[in-house]
């Protein structure tokens, strides 16, 4: 693996990959004969991402936020409704079709299932080798059995197991044989879908020492997609939050994790189980009503609002407190927890904080703190009454707004004209007030 | 919201039953052993496994994937696969032995007295059916209730596991609730015998962090308002710390640690316990710079994970010996020859009066490495 | 990388090593020569192959040359003049079975073969590109499964009553062949396009695509070897439906061109016999359609599980 492939770099910072305002969303059809669609599911709307050589950018989120859809289109399976992936500077959707298939290998995916990532009827050498086969220009034919053994040594395989079929091996072996397949068209990317999560315990850390070996040896970068906040904690120099298709809270890892804003992030957090037993009183828990909506129909407003501790919190705040009804007395009746007005019916975008609470990493460029909700400033305990006078000021900095730039105000009709009261998915909104 | 512990004080759903005080052993499992017949020859899948539940309690057994927590747990309910067999061992309900019983009257004394919650919600229940009429089901059937007053309960039980809306979603099918949903459907289910036991296996394992939050949450208020005694079959370290009293560690089919959990998690007295620990990244930050400190420095020294090398044997080829001596980092000669047997740790040894045991030569080695 | 090398001596001695071998198919071959009940069966069928090939063979009476003085002779045995008897015209059992043979097998394999690779394609392309391929191929199906074969077949019938092709064999099953094929390939495009809609969706069918692979390497590749299971399953029963079809066709006249014979046309006649005496007209024919079905079976059965690594 000596020969990598020197890329081209168009930007001066290194960037590898970068999503601007990507969104991708599914038909909803209906019928036999004549399908109709009768709806939509906006499973990524509006996600911009940088991600630079040799670094690891973590996305977390829940089921239904959209992070797989993301991975699919970036390695390029799915396309993308509406904007742009940059792969090394250059757009991938105005690439002519051969250009684009051999952009294809600087992007490749590691996947969560190992049981159904390796095709069950080819021996693991056919599996490791086919990307040869497929760009036949990569390796010469002579020299590909050679390359499959180098790329199993390189993943910490026996190369004289070539001949093996993958389920002769366990879990954590077979997730390398699926680094290896990736690393063999020598990508600059790798988007690695829960690698880990199918696997033991005691198995999931061998994997992840080995991604982060490789990333060392390699100069790789990743885009490491889990659900498991410890795990991406350990991993990621930067972290993304995505709630139904949005990205709600970004910035280095050590201030979304020790400075999170977003009243999800928080709660994401705080649902983390902590290996320790003395933990478990400490006040401050917050845990979440309902589970996420569905993607087919987000909520109104800030997609967040129905499961939002925090605007509620605010709302009951503002109704006690004297002067009360200018802000959440719109949102009084009706079925749905009592909210800001402001959460039902502005969607927030991803605001850069201030100062950063706390600098980047050793080293690293400097990464942009942003949080998408109304009320990111709050300076919150979860259990004591938050200061409302100060955030409710609609004036409150915000210094630079970046996709809201991009938005195009054609593709965000009033969200409020797609909710279908027959929609049962969603319990939130009738577990109101406890 | 917010708020830790909500506690529901609705009235207790019906069920004349005798509730158990508190601290008394409901469940003892003794010495159990399960082999199955594989066409490669019977291969024992649990070795000798011995544990107590007490009313009130929360014993999570923790293990990875083949190491037997699951099996032992069928075995104890009568669910066992017909390839499988208990060739020794008891389990005993306030006195009763379930393995001596015909499994017609197993099935039926669990039914009423141990009830089971899996990982698969959507699995255990019938898509064709209504929630209501599922939940309504044993009722009818054991104890002939009428159908409106199966339906009665059916809500109450939905309304116990704050299924929101209960009333109307009684009526709806399993496939028009969402991952959580149905796991609390099943923990209703569960509860419709108003059982003194309940174990659980992996059920938040299949579920979101967040939701995984609120289920496990769920249980243990239930836990709490009956004092039922919980077994919670888990590999989750995390879930162990937040919920259970006293945890048993299984591995290749045996109890290799049993300890309560404040003194297991301060210090592990088996290396795979400890080892186990150490290679789950956990999360650093709510003591927040203190947290941050750490990962810093964790990150400059090349920010590798501790890991368990090799994996946990599959139950047909369980090493000779101790079953972790290929992994384990203290392992001698000794290791990989005798087979250590689940002993209690001296009291002299231990920081507190409640017993402990581990499957180790070495355990006080381990034990006093750990406090050192 | 203390614990790669800790995971290779995990695995080092799991499992025997396979020796050298490179493929599915060159590893399927290994296994399939050295089980007992494969080599039977193939015995069966080269047997039956053979006989069609070389009906001389086995007997040298003409099976068209019937005296009807000498009918419903009982069996009696190798040696006599009617080993296995005489129907009720006269003519020799063994020697119409013998004879009967090759247009049965004949019309058999041709009419799956053809089935399967019609039913296969369109099942892989209308499961993996959906859509309109998919609504196309789907309402073909159907209106192939509405329509009844009787009733194709006739119309059929007064299409090429007149068309020959060559004086051959072929000629004497080309009608059953065509009306059977017809509608006989619309089962392995269900099962197969269902399958597929499985296959399709697994990860490393998605890696294969993220590594830029053609849809038809995808295809071939990756989704049909893991879609093809319930067809091995289906073609063994399919060669006895069409055997016995035959019959019925012949009834209409477009089954095999008389004065050609059938071990379908015997099985029919037969079966008017069964019960005054003359089971052996009806157990003749059937059991040799009946072993050659569970050769089928037991070789399809020993393909697919030597086509599928987890199960050697």
């Amino acid at each position: 693996m000596a020969e990598r492939a020197v890329v081209t770099r168009t930007g001066g910072d290194d960037v590898v990959l970068e999503v601007r305002d990507l969104a991708k969303s599914y038909p909803v059809r209906r019928g036999v004969l004549l399908k109709r669609t009768v709806g939509e599911v906006q499973a990524v709307d509006g996600v911009s991402l940088t991600l630079r050589r040799g670094r690891t950018l973590g996305l977390v989120g829940e089921s239904g936020s959209g992070k797989s859809t993301l991975a699919r289109v970036l390695v390029g399976i799915e396309k993308p409704t509406r904007g742009q992936v940059l792969v090394g500077g250059q757009d991938v959707s105005t690439m002519s079709r051969a250009e684009r298939r051999h952009l294809r290998r600087t992007v490749q995916m590691v996947f969560q299932d190992p049981y159904t990532s390796l095709n069950p009827r080819m021996s693991v050498g056919e599996i490791v080798g086919e990307p040869f086969r497929i760009h036949p220009d990569a390796v010469p034919a002579r020299g590909r059995r050679a390359a499959v053994a180098e790329l199993l040594e390189l993943v910490g395989l026996d190369p004289d197991h070539a001949n093996r079929y993958p389920h002769q091996f366990s879990g954590g072996q077979r997730q390398r044989i699926g680094v290896a397949r990736a690393l063999a068209v020598k990508p600059d990317v790798l988007v690695c879908d829960e690698p880990v999560s199918a696997l033991d315990v005691s198995v999931q850390g061998q994997v992840i020492n080995l991604l982060e070996d490789l990333q060392d040896e390699l100069g790789l970068s990743y885009l490491f997609i889990a659900h498991d906040l410890a795990v991406v904690q350990h991993i990621a120099d930067e972290v993304a939050v995505m709630y139904l298709g949005r990205v709600v809270e970004q910035g280095d890892d050590a201030a979304v994790y020790d400075d999170a804003r977003h009243p999800y992030t928080r709660a994401l957090l705080s649902a983390v189980p902590v290996p320790d037993p003395t933990a478990r009183d400490l006040p401050g828990e917050i845990v979440l009503e309902g589970d996420p909506p569905s993607p087919a129909d987000p909520p109104s407003g800030c997609r967040f609002h129905t499961r939002c501790w925090l605007a509620r919190q605010i709302a009951q705040q503002s109704l006690a407190g004297p002067g009360a009804g200018t802000e959440a007395g719109g949102a009084a009746e009706g079925d749905g927890p009592v909210v800001p007005e402001r959460c039902r019916t502005q969607d927030p975008v991803l605001v850069r904080l201030g100062a950063p609470a706390l600098v980047g990493a050793a080293g690293g460029p400097d990464v942009p703190h942003t949080v998408a909700c109304h009320f990111a400033t709050v300076p919150v305990v979860p259990q004591e009454p938050p200061d409302l006078r100060e955030p409710v000021d609609r004036s409150a900095p915000a210094d630079r707004q970046e996709p809201a730039d991009r938005q195009d105000p054609a593709d965000r009709q009033d969200p409020a004209d797609r909710q279908d009261p027959a929609d049962r998915q969603d319990p939130a909104d009738e577990s109101v007030r406890s | 919201m917010t708020a830790v512990g909500q506690m529901t004080t609705s009235a207790p759903t019906g069920g004349t039953a005798l509730r158990a005080a508190a601290g008394e052993t409901l469940l003892e499992v003794e010495d159990l052993a399960v082999e199955f017949r594989t066409p490669d020859g019977t291969v024992r899948a649990v070795d000798g496994l011995s544990y107590s539940v007490r009313a009130g309690e929360t014993l999570a057994i923790v293990g990875e994937s083949g190491c037997g927590k699951s099996v032992s747990s069928l075995a104890v309910m009568g669910l066992l696969a017909p390839t499988a067999r208990i060739t020794k061992g008891a389990a005993r309900f306030r006195g009763t032995d379930l393995l001596a019983l015909r499994p017609k009257e197993h099935r039926r004394y669990c039914g009423e007295h141990v009830a089971m919650v899996f990982q698969d919600a959507l699995a255990a229940l019938n898509p064709v059916h209504t929630v209501g009429y599922q939940l309504g089901e044993a009722l009818r059937a054991r104890h002939g209730v009428s159908r409106g007053e199966a339906r009665r309960r059916a809500v109450e039980l939905l309304d116990l596991v704050k299924v929101p809306n209960a009333r109307q979603r009684v009526d709806e099918y399993p496939h028009q609730f969402s991952g959580g949903m149905r796991q609390r459907v099943m923990i209703a289910s569960a509860l419709a015998m108003d059982p003194e036991v309940l174990i659980a296996d992996e059920p938040t394992t299949a579920l979101d962090v967040t939701v995984q939050a609120q289920v496990l949450r769920l249980l243990a208020e239930i836990q709490a308002e009956r004092t039922m005694a919980l077994v919670l079959i888990t590999h989750d370290m995390g879930v162990v710390a937040g919920v259970a009293d006293d945890v048993t560690v299984m591995y290749a089919g045996r109890a290799v640690e049993q300890a309560p959990v404040r003194e297991i998690f301060a210090a592990p007295a088996h290396p795979y316990t400890r080892a186990l620990l150490r290679s789950v990244p956990s999360l650093a930050t709510r003591g927040a710079a203190a947290g941050a400190g750490a990962r810093a420095d964790a990150k400059a020294a090349g920010g590798r994970l501790d890991v368990i090398p090799g994996r946990p044997p599959s139950p047909g080829q369980v090493p000779s010996g101790c079953p972790f001596h290929p992994r384990c980092e203290v392992a001698q000669d000794v290791c990989r020859t005798d087979p250590p047997p689940l002993a209690a740790i001296p009291a002299e040894a231990l920081t507190t009066a409640a017993p402990r045991a581990a499957a180790c030569h070495f355990a006080l080695d381990v034990l006093g490495g750990a406090r050192g | 990388m203390s614990d790669a090398t800790a995971a290779k001596e995990a695995t080092a001695g799991v499992v025997p090593d396979v020796a050298a071998s490179r493929t599915v198919v060159s590893d399927a071959w290994r296994t399939l020569r050295r089980r007992p009940d494969v080599v039977v069966a193939a015995l069966v069928i080269a047997f039956f192959a053979f006989m069609a090939a070389f009906p001389g063979v086995f007997t040298s009476t003409d099976p068209q040359s019937c005296i009807i003085g000498d009918s419903k002779i009982r069996p009696q045995g190798f040696g006599a003049p009617h080993p296995f008897g005489t129907d009720p015209h006269g003519c020799d059992v063994l020697a119409q079975l013998v004879h009967g043979s090759r247009p049965s097998l004949m019309l058999a394999f041709l009419v799956v073969a053809a089935s399967v690779v019609i039913g296969v394609t369109l099942g892989l392309l209308a499961g993996y590109y959906l859509r309109w391929v998919d609504a196309v191929v789907s309402r073909t199906v159907e209106v192939f499964l509405v329509v009844p074969l009787l009733l194709a077949a006739l119309l059929l019938l007064s299409l090429f009553r007149n068309v020959h092709v060559g004086s051959g064999s072929l000629d004497v099953i080309l009608l059953p062949a065509l009306v059977l094929t017809m509608f006989g390939w619309m089962g392995y495009a269900r099962y197969v396009r269902a399958s597929v809609l499985e296959a399709k969706n697994l990860d490393y069918v998605t890696a294969a695509k993220a590594l830029g692979a053609s849809d038809l390497r995808v295809m071939t590749r990756h989704v049909l070897p893991n879609a093809i299971g319930p067809v091995t399953a289906l073609v063994p029963t399919a060669i006895a439906g069409v055997i016995s079809a035959e019959a019925v066709l012949a009834f209409l006249g477009i089954g095999v061109r008389p004065p050609a014979i059938s071990w379908g046309i015997m099985i029919s006649n037969g079966s008017e016999w069964v019960t005054g005496g003359y089971a052996y007209l009806l157990l003749f024919p059937l059991g040799c359609l009946v072993l050659t079905v569970l050769a089928l079976v037991a070789l399809g059965d020993a393909l697919r599980d030597a086509l599928d690594p987890r199960l050697r």
